[in-house]
């Protein structure tokens, strides 16, 4: 039978808070710039013009047809070749990874929250006479990211726990911490309960915001 | 109420000629003229699908004609250096469906064109916006979202919001069609007073009353081309065609 220790959980304690400080750094550079992308490469696919079409729909359709694994070791050994003045490190790495492959969904979610709009809303716009921008910024984005919210919301969830992945190229996360303490203390079992708990006290309050923002959208 | 046109030489607004319309292999339009001055109050009539709809549609360039010649208020649509945006600001558009923006309030919805697009302060679009609501008898609703008025209330806030941007004419496409009946007259109610205020207007509608009373003017449009064209009154009584006659006859019919 075998018998828990979490013996080494107080000493350890300080660094798993350190690696879950980093996962959530991760999460905070990541969510916005993987939003932004996701605004670039989804109107990008409805642009008038076919090379950005062109351009978007591969983008898209490489980051969505990877693994994220893959996505993250070829940005952490390639990068560095090519900007090696940056200091492309784990860190940066890691964030461009997952915000591509986060971005490249949520440009389809994008898409998606535009054309469910249909044509009438750009045209009474346009009826006022707006530019396509103006249109854009005050009547179509504001509908469409509302639209977007629930969906946002649990890929948010998705995303911080796909942030672990991370640790496969070094950067000291929570993930990548649990297994250095696991090493030392033999303790793996109870190093990742510990840290399976940690992630559920990270990702509830998204969920909760995701199924709030559900239930104060869905009903219209 | 039949409005004389001004005296002395009436100004064009509106100059369409021989206007052509394709969506593929599809011909909507096959040569359409028409043409209205200011002050005037011109309706299109015909069965769905007969093209009316597009031709409105042709006048603020949602649609981009196939061919022919398109001049609204001065400005040839069909030249390749039209600023759309400008133009538009000056044609007010009421549509069917009233797509008011219902993530802005009454207020909001009525107040953008002039907020966002001429760049008023918010001070003097809010009380230019609850004039025109009161003027279409939309008061205390400022703050309400779209989704909680009435289909009625809607299209007039429709129309308040066309009218805050000062269009120098009006296009209505089929105002009326997706109210209840008991819904129609306080929308139509607003229409008849823009009309007696002077605005030129271009309406296509199922509305024979409305056409009688309040146009100057009438379009009957099938297959792409106008049938019949004239005074109100006198065409929708003694239509001179057999199409006309059994058209007026479905409505009647269909009204029963």
């Amino acid at each position: 039978m075998y018998t828990f220790d979490f013996s080494w959980l107080p000493e350890n304690f300080p660094r798993l808070i350190q690696g879950v400080i980093l996962s959530i750094t991760l999460m905070l550079v990541i969510a916005p710039a993987c939003f932004v992308i996701g605004i670039i490469a989804g109107q990008m696919r409805m642009s008038r013009w076919r090379v950005l079409r062109i351009i978007s729909a591969v983008y898209v359709d490489l980051f969505r047809t990877t693994p994220v694994l893959v996505q993250l070791a070829i940005f952490f050994f390639v990068l560095p070749i090519y900007f090696p003045a940056a200091r492309f490190d784990a860190f940066a790495a890691g964030c461009v990874a997952l915000s591509l492959n986060y971005g490249a969904f949520f440009a389809e979610v994008f898409r998606a929250g535009v054309v469910s709009l249909g044509r009438l809303q750009e045209e009474a716009a346009m009826a006022l006479g707006m530019t396509r921008f103006q249109a854009a910024r005050r009547i179509i984005y504001p509908q469409a990211i509302r639209r977007m919210m629930p969906p946002i919301g649990s890929m948010f969830v998705s995303l911080l726990k796909d942030t672990s992945l991370v640790s496969v190229i070094g950067v000291a996360e929570l993930m990548n911490t649990a297994q250095n303490i696991g090493a030392v203390t033999f303790r793996n079992l109870e190093v990742l309960l510990v840290v399976a708990g940690l992630y559920v006290v990270m990702t509830y309050p998204i969920a909760l915001w995701a199924s709030w923002m559900h239930r104060r959208i869905e009903p219209r | 109420m039949v409005r004389s046109s001004a005296p002395g030489h009436p100004e064009r607004v509106v100059e369409v000629v021989d206007l052509r319309k394709n969506f593929g292999e599809v011909e909507v339009l096959r040569g359409v003229s028409l043409s209205v001055n200011r002050g005037e109050v011109v309706t299109i009539i015909g069965p769905s699908g007969s093209g009316k709809s597009t031709l409105l549609r042709c006048l603020n360039l949602l649609e981009v004609p196939t061919s022919g010649s398109v001049e609204v208020l001065g400005t040839n649509l069909m030249g390749t250096r039209v600023s759309l945006p400008l133009l538009r600001r000056r044609i007010g558009m009421v549509f069917q469906s009233f797509n008011l923006f219902p993530h802005l309030s009454v207020l909001e919805n009525v107040a953008e064109g002039p907020r966002t697009i001429l760049g008023r302060p918010r001070d003097e679009t809010d009380n230019l916006a609850r004039d025109l609501l009161a003027k279409v008898g939309i008061v205390g609703k400022d703050d309400r979202r779209p989704d909680q008025l009435s289909g009625g209330q809607q299209q007039r806030v429709a129309i308040a919001r066309a009218l805050a941007m000062h269009p120098e004419i009006m296009l209505f496409d089929e105002p009326t069609s997706a109210l209840d009946p008991e819904l129609r007259a306080e929308v139509l109610e607003v229409m008849r007073d823009l009309a007696a205020e002077g605005m030129t207007m271009v309406v296509v509608t199922h509305e024979m009353a409305f056409a009688r009373k309040v146009a100057n003017r009438a379009l009957f449009i099938d297959g792409g081309i106008v049938v019949e064209e004239g005074d109100p009154t006198g065409m929708l009584r003694e239509p001179r065609t057999e199409r006309l006659q059994r058209f007026l006859n479905n409505i009647f019919w269909g009204q029963d």
